[in-house]
């Protein structure tokens, strides 16, 4: 494991709040292509992993769907990396994700706290999740 | 090499990280083998790892009893040289607390101030105060 640079660590932070623009946004085919074609999520809140990209922006279409039938809007707050990086380039990258959620005419609530874990892939310019585990702190 | 206030920050969210774990063994190196630790909820100050360990250890058990999850978030840095080899930071902390079944919530709102130390590439707590608000 060697230390990023400070380069690196700007790049991903900014990947990571690209992406979880993306995702409260409900644009579920740009959030999914910052995942690589046969990506991975995986989360203690579902029963089994969504693998590659058709099935992970379709399960952000749900989500997202729902949110909208309810009128809640949700902000993923993401923070406190550590980036490690691994001998052929791969990015393990831990970090912690507020999720503050807002019904219409409501008050602000943090509807759930996780941990993310990643491993970030070079791809062309950019960066791609080749597998993501998220675990909430309530399950 | 990242500038120094960077090597600080991401030594706080892996020092954050290793606590909210519970690797306790592995977040004590990251302080000095005499380091204090003090906070003005509790007068007395704990000195040294090994007794540094043994009350981390009871706070810890003592989350992980009670089925809550803390998130030390760590942010608003000052960063300021004391010598070529010493800093003194200064920060804000929030933990939030989960229950099984539950909601998060904030569980505290702190400030820290740290006496860092370099060691190697990296750096160690040799002091911490913490003031926990509303103590």
């Amino acid at each position: 494991m060697t230390i990023v640079s400070t380069e690196l660590y700007q790049e991903i932070q900014h990947f990571y709040a690209r992406q979880m623009q993306q995702l409260d946004a409900g644009l579920a085919d740009d959030w999914a292509a910052t995942f690589a074609e046969d990506g991975v999520f995986e989360a203690n809140a579902h029963p089994e992993p969504s693998v590659g990209r058709a099935v992970i922006s379709a399960a952000v279409k749900q989500a997202h769907g729902r949110l909208a039938e309810t009128q809640e809007t949700r902000r993923h707050w993401l923070g406190m990396l550590t980036i490690d990086r691994g001998e052929d380039g791969t990015l393990f990258v831990r970090s912690y994700a507020l999720i503050v959620g807002t019904k219409k005419g409501g008050e602000p609530k943090i509807v759930f706290s996780t941990l993310c874990e990643d491993t970030l892939v070079r791809h062309e310019d950019g960066w791609q999740v080749k597998y993501r585990k998220v675990t909430r702190d309530d399950l | 090499m990242p500038t120094i206030y960077e090597q600080v920050r991401r030594f706080y969210s892996r020092q954050m990280q290793l606590i909210d774990s519970g690797r306790v063994e592995d977040w004590v190196e990251t302080f000095v083998d005499d380091a204090v630790i003090a906070n003005n909820a509790n007068p007395a100050p704990a000195r040294g790892r090994e007794v540094i360990t043994k009350v981390v250890h009871r706070i810890v058990a003592d989350a992980h009893e009670r089925g809550l999850v803390h998130r030390h978030w760590l942010d608003m840095l000052t960063v300021d040289p004391i010598d070529e080899d010493s800093l003194e930071t200064t920060f804000y902390a929030l933990v939030v607390e989960t229950a099984k079944g539950g909601t998060p919530g904030l569980f505290r709102s702190t400030r820290g101030r740290d006496v860092l130390v370099r060691r190697g590439s990296g750096w160690q707590v040799r002091e911490r105060y913490v003031t926990h608000d509303g103590s």
